[in-house]
């Protein structure tokens, strides 16, 4: 290609969910950007299931839409399939999940990409970055091309020194059927940077037509679906069925009797693989006391042929695959248009990244998605949007955003990143975020619109629908003030076997009762929330979240208590040259470890990996001391 | 302040005495050693007679020296034991000896931190150090000493560990498995949450035991004037502490005297007499008497005559006594009242006998680790709570994971706060080690 004239603000380097993330957001917020691909077709490829969001990943999809992103609309334009999971568990733990048209995602994200005037696409392959006094100042393409930019945010996925194993088989690669990307490791280590090998695996995809849609259990979604953005004003998504299908004892004795197989097993694979979403020969290995474990059948897009089968990553050599499946009822004659495989990807320690993803060493450098050692389309989305906020907040010399872990999953997800050890590629957890009855999915907007304005992430008329949204659930909740007279609900508290009422009570109170839906109150109440101009969908979600308000009241305040404990903590500052060495009483591993990441304060010492509670006890006292 | 300069005091208290100990602690204890004797050679463990010298070559005293190489001794340092004439002159003279070799003086209870920050002991020990070198009596020591072995570490740590695989379980339910929670699975969070409930209630009852053996207990003896009362308390101390007179109202200001009940110091309080009075000093007394009542854990109500009432206005533990058997000569059987004459020290082994049952001090065990401070208390009593919410939120027709999970949280919070803290990836570790991942 030839030598570039444009003047860029930022280079980013993939264009995956976190590389087309942070592309855009640089771009809409007056950067001039360079998007280097390996493949100029492959913009925005979901290369592994066909779905978006699920537990934990589904709030975060909320965040990014508050904050800029574009994944949760295109999920909406594109979903075929969309359910609340958790639904019996407790509000803060609903994740909205959405199974999608992978194809028509892919054709949405790329239009975004190619429609905004600021991105500039290049196909290339980058492999070394130029440096100049501890800062970044372009990247070095295959054939010495070097384009020039101050911000540099590295995106490679699984690309770099990809490896793909089927049974015994090797194939270098990045995914399957597109190559990988070499040089850039190489150069990246010599200048210092840590890096290491994971791996993943994904399923085999199947054939509809030699499936038997007789013996398999249909799993549908939502009768009332919610999208994932804010901006979706019109929402009729199709409700496609999965189906779902369970292993057996012939299933597991054949995978058993073939683990020698696996690359996984035999040692031929170097790095190390996900507990959370394990391989099946993991699976039957580590849990060889269960005899049942459910697959599911998961359409890649609308009429599609090609069938996701969920459940079943493998590396397993493809006869093996096919020979267990075939003892599942409904796949006895199933055929393959791609067996499962695994994949091993170089990727660089986070913890040598500050909490706005900029490299500790080199000014100007991001690093965000897989190549942060992360799993997930909604991680690398996350991390590519706040690495694209904050190269342009470091192009025009201004302070990063940089989200706490009460305030955003994305905070939880960063801090884990900067804090703790990778060992395993990273997956969005509800549990791992600590203040989760402050992160619903339904309050996204209320947490993170003023940041969002603050940062003008988002245009003037999506903040404004957005803050429509809001006035109407904050008309909802201030119904919820007016008192209810006995002859209102006394029939239906007498259904729902709670005690009737006999003055006028606030229908607050009758909602904290725990029997007590937020729909089992009288509709006169809500009469002023007739009069707000909100997309139906999301009047129907503000009653479930002014539900939780109310409902969880006591509960979000003593939250909110802990809250502050855990800001004191991140108040204690730790000197930048203190001598964790000297320190007897810190274990070994604790004293490489702070060593090694330099903590900024004793919330973060606390919170990296493999640092004991007496750890953290002994360096606290050494503080105060 | 570097982490390891080195210190020095005394560690036993200062005055003339036959022995006393000077501790030195830090990297340069061996090297102050050194210049102190004159560069003598000792070993390890082994005590030695040694001449020292300030230096200036001013002789100080022939005495003990044991050193402890670190970090076998009690800090985790090199440690330096001397045992030398018990002058306070002399102590001096070593402490500023060791300070202008460059140490310094320790502050309090430092020796004890360097322990923890070394590892020697955790936050639970060193409260029990503190408590055995207070502690007053033989009983509330050797109860501490078990603590300090690490009894109630190991109680709390596997309750800490049980909590803990209680949440893995709830977050297992809320993080993997997308299927509702199955009626087995709620039985086994119910049934694992009721063992975790019965342990912590039976820790927390420990501390009222804990609590008398530390800090002791309060018995304020009550009554009209003139019954008897400051006789009664000097004769249960066995000293003439009280002014006693035959007229009414001596007793004004309340007088306290400590004494050793089966191990557990119990402090009486002697009080103004209730009558009506114009004198705004017996007044006083009265409303003082109203409020060592509201403080105490034991009321002796004492009368001098059978057909007068007892103290009822208030609901602690009472123990009646009537006092002047000696001038009614013979007992009026009623049980619940004790018989006693102060003046001849009639029935006064029985009235202890009852403190002693009514304080619950013939049910402590040093075989038994008991919580023994307010923190400790508070902590376990806030993880009880905690434990019993969550139950009321497990019923057979409704069950919140997500509160459930909170509440356990909490409950385990409370615990990591005498312990240390357990971060979210140790429950995490958990979730994934023991259990099957579904989808």
């Amino acid at each position: 290609m030839k030598p570039c004239s444009t003047k860029f603000d930022v280079l980013v380097v993939g264009a995956g969910h976190a590389g087309i993330e942070a592309a855009l957001i640089s771009a809409r917020r007056g950067g001039v950007v360079g998007l280097i691909t390996l493949d100029l077709s492959a913009v925005g490829r979901m290369s592994c299931n066909p779905a978006i969001g699920g537990l934990a990943k589904g709030q975060m999809v909320r965040e990014i839409d508050v904050l800029g992103g574009v994944m949760g609309l295109a999920t909406d334009r594109s979903g075929i399939q969309f359910k609340i999971l958790n639904r019996s568990k407790g509000k803060s733990v609903w994740s909205p999940r959405a199974q999608v048209d992978k194809r028509l995602y892919e054709k949405i994200v790329a239009s975004f990409v190619h429609n905004e005037k600021n991105i500039h696409l290049i196909e290339g392959e980058v492999v070394d970055v130029l440096i100049e006094n501890c800062a970044i100042s372009g990247v070095l393409l295959r054939g010495k091309h070097k384009i020039h930019a101050p911000t540099v945010i590295l995106t490679c996925g699984t690309f770099l020194g990809g490896l793909i194993h089927v049974g015994q088989k090797k194939i270098r690669a990045g995914r399957m059927g597109e190559s990988g990307a070499e040089g850039i490791t190489e150069a990246l280590v010599s200048r210092g940077f840590l890096a290491g090998r994971l791996k993943t695996g994904t399923p085999p995809r199947l054939d509809k037509n030699s499936i038997d849609w007789t013996k398999v259990t249909p799993a549908v979604g939502d009768e009332i679906p919610t999208p994932f953005s804010y901006q979706t004003k019109t929402f009729n998504p199709p409700n496609i069925p999965c189906h779902t299908v369970k292993t057996g004892v012939s299933c597991k004795n054949i995978i058993a009797e073939n683990l020698t197989k696996s690359p996984m097993f035999s040692g031929d694979v170097g790095g190390v693989g996900p507990r959370y979403c394990p391989s099946i020969e993991d699976k039957i290995h580590r849990f060889s006391h269960h005899d049942e474990h459910v697959l599911f059948l998961e359409p890649e897009w609308v009429n599609s042929d090609q069938i996701y089968l969920n459940g079943f990553s493998t590396s397993l050599p493809e006869a093996v695959q096919l020979m267990a499946l075939r003892t599942i009822p409904g796949l006895e004659n199933v055929r393959f248009f791609r067996p499962g495989y695994a994949i091993e990807y170089d990727f660089f320690s986070p913890s040598q990244l500050k909490s706005s993803l900029e490299s500790k060493d080199i000014t100007g450098l991001f690093f965000a998605g897989q190549i942060n050692g992360t799993s997930g389309y909604e991680e690398a989305a996350a991390q590519g949007l706040v690495a694209g906020i904050n190269a342009i907040q470091y192009v025009n010399n201004e302070a990063p955003l940089v989200l706490s872990r009460d305030e955003a999953y994305i905070g939880v997800l960063i801090d884990d990143l900067i804090t703790k050890n990778t060992l395993e590629p990273y997956r969005m957890f509800t549990s791992r975020a600590e203040y989760r009855i402050l992160l619903r999915f339904s309050n996204a907007h209320a947490r993170l619109l003023q940041k969002s304005e603050k940062f003008s992430l988002l245009g003037a008329t999506a903040i404004r629908r957005i803050k429509d949204i809001l006035f109407g659930l904050d008309t909802i909740v201030d119904s919820l003030g007016a008192p209810v007279d006995p002859s209102e609900i006394n029939t239906v508290l007498a259904q729902l076997g709670e005690a009737t009422i006999k003055q006028k009570t606030p229908a607050a109170a009758l909602l904290r009762r725990p029997s007590v839906g937020i729909h089992n109150l009288p509709k006169s109440l809500f009469s002023m929330v007739a009069d707000t101009n909100i997309p139906p969908h999301f009047v129907y979600e503000s009653y479930i979240e002014a539900e939780a308000i109310v409902k969880y009241e006591g509960y979000i305040k003593r939250q909110k208590k802990q809250v502050l404990r855990m800001k004191r903590q991140e108040n204690v500052l730790i000197p930048p040259r203190f001598n964790y060495r000297s320190i007897a009483g810190l274990s070994s591993e604790a004293k490489e470890k702070f060593s090694r990441i330099k903590p900024q304060t004793l919330g973060q010492a606390q919170r990296i990996s493999g640092i004991t509670p007496a750890d953290v006890s002994v360096l606290s006292v050494m503080l105060v001391v | 302040m570097t982490p390891w300069d080195t210190i020095v005091a005394p560690t036993t208290p200062y005055g003339h005495s036959g022995v006393a100990n000077i501790r030195i602690s830090g990297s340069d204890a061996l090297n102050i050693l050194s210049k102190l004797s004159g560069g003598q050679v000792f070993s390890s463990r082994c005590v030695t007679l040694s001449s020292l010298k300030d230096l200036d070559e001013n002789f100080i005293d022939r005495c003990l020296v044991t050193l402890f190489r670190g970090p076998e001794s009690y800090t985790g340092e090199d440690v330096v034991e001397i045992s030398s004439h018990g002058n306070p002159a002399i102590v001096d003279a070593f402490v500023n000896a060791v300070c202008e070799c460059g140490g310094r003086i320790a502050e309090p209870g430092e020796f004890t931190r360097r322990a923890f920050i070394n590892g020697k002991i955790d936050l639970v020990q060193a409260e029990a150090v503190a408590a055995i070198i207070h502690s007053k009596s033989i009983e509330s020591s050797r109860s501490q000493q078990k603590i300090l072995g690490g009894s109630l570490s190991k109680i709390l740590t596997s309750l800490q560990t049980s909590i803990s695989n209680l949440l893995s379980r709830v977050e297992h339910q809320l993080d993997v498995s997308e299927e509702d929670v199955s009626i087995s699975e709620k039985k086994t969070l119910s049934s694992l949450l009721g063992e975790d409930i019965t342990t912590v209630k039976q820790l927390k009852g420990t501390y009222a035991l804990g609590r008398l053996l530390n800090y002791g207990a309060t018995a304020v003896i009550v009554g009209e004037t003139n019954v008897g009362k400051s006789t009664l308390l000097n004769c249960l101390s066995g000293s003439d502490r009280a002014i006693v007179s035959n007229i009414p109202g001596t007793t004004r200001d309340s007088i306290e005297v400590e004494l050793l009940l089966g191990g557990v110091p119990v402090l009486f309080i002697d009080t103004a007499g209730f009558r009506t009075t114009q004198d705004i000093i017996e007044k006083e007394g009265v409303n003082r008497t109203y409020r060592h009542i509201e403080a105490a854990d034991l009321i002796i109500s004492l009368t001098d005559n059978p057909g007068k009432k007892h103290f009822k206005k208030s609901d602690k533990p009472t123990i009646n006594v009537l006092n002047k058997q000696d001038l009614r000569g013979k007992k009026t059987n009623n049980g619940r009242v004790i018989h006693i004459s102060s003046k001849k020290g009639i029935g006064i082994g029985v009235l202890k006998n009852r403190i002693i049952k009514e304080l619950g001090i013939n049910n402590i065990s040093t075989e038994m680790t008991y919580l023994s401070t307010g923190r400790q208390y508070r902590a376990i009593k806030e993880c009880s709570a905690a434990l019993d919410r969550a139950n009321d939120i497990i019923t057979p027709s409704s069950f919140d994971v997500e509160l459930f999970s909170f509440e356990i949280r909490s409950s385990l919070d409370a615990i990591d706060a005498i312990l240390g803290k357990t971060s979210p990836d140790d429950i995490l570790n958990h979730v994934f080690a023991t259990m099957c991942v579904g989808k």
